[in-house]
């Protein structure tokens, strides 16, 4: 059986409900029941990994996350959404990293996690696709 | 391009590395601790990384992600091809 690993929560005080977390890509189901269900089998939790525009603005953040600049779009929600819609938030690995903690994976489940978010728009970290 | 690994570029721990799972793998593929690997993922395409860690027990695979595309690489792209045997593909490829 394979063993968990650990990690650690930031101390950090929760970020404003209005504050805009970023996920980039379309954010189908196959993509949130894969990379939670590594996340589940290493730290044992159903966590999706996003990015929150702490201080910065959208096109700032994009632009300073290797990991934003590379899908041609990108999809977006708030703290607050996420909270309204019962998903724990938690600041995991090096801020601006948050994971947020899916229950299960059931289509329910993912189904509204992904009403939370806004519809894909185009990264204003990679206008031209790329 | 096809990816020796699909990956998540969103998980990201603390020390700035990408975490896989070595079910992501391709079939038949080996992971092997420092050696260049392609990996994707359909929203951002391709990229090519160092593997910096892997632990067998748990199948987590820690990479170092380089920027751009694996084809903005070549020569390392082209060293990795070679040590997986699959030069030829790839020089097909970027024909």
């Amino acid at each position: 059986m394979a063993t968990k690993k650990h990690f650690v929560l930031r101390d950090e005080v929760p970020p404003d409900d209005s504050i805009v977390v970023v996920r980039g890509g379309l954010l189908e189901a196959s993509v949130i029941r894969r990379t939670t269900g590594n996340c589940h089998d290493a730290f044992g939790f159903f966590g999706l990994s996003v990015f929150a525009a702490i201080d910065v603005e959208l096109g700032e953040l994009c632009r300073s996350q290797e990991a934003l600049l590379r899908p041609k779009k990108i999809r977006t929600t708030t703290f607050g959404d996420l909270k309204s819609a019962f998903f724990p938030v938690l600041p995991t690995f090096k801020r601006p990293h948050y994971s947020i903690v899916l229950a299960d994976l059931e289509d329910g489940t993912i189904e509204r996690l992904d009403r939370c978010f806004a519809l894909p728009i185009e990264n204003p970290a990679n206008p031209d696709g790329g | 391009m096809n990816w020796d690994m699909w990956i998540d570029f969103h998980r990201i721990d603390e020390n700035g590395l990408t975490l896989g799972s070595r079910k992501d793998a391709r079939h038949g593929f080996t992971i092997r601790k420092g050696e260049y690997i392609v990996v994707g993922e359909d929203d951002s395409g391709d990229a090519l990384a160092k593997v910096v860690d892997y632990e067998p027990r748990t199948g987590l695979v820690r990479l170092k992600v380089l920027s751009g595309s694996a084809a903005s690489h070549p020569d390392l792209l082209r060293k990795s091809r070679k040590t997986l045997g699959i030069s030829s593909r790839i020089a097909a490829t970027q024909r």
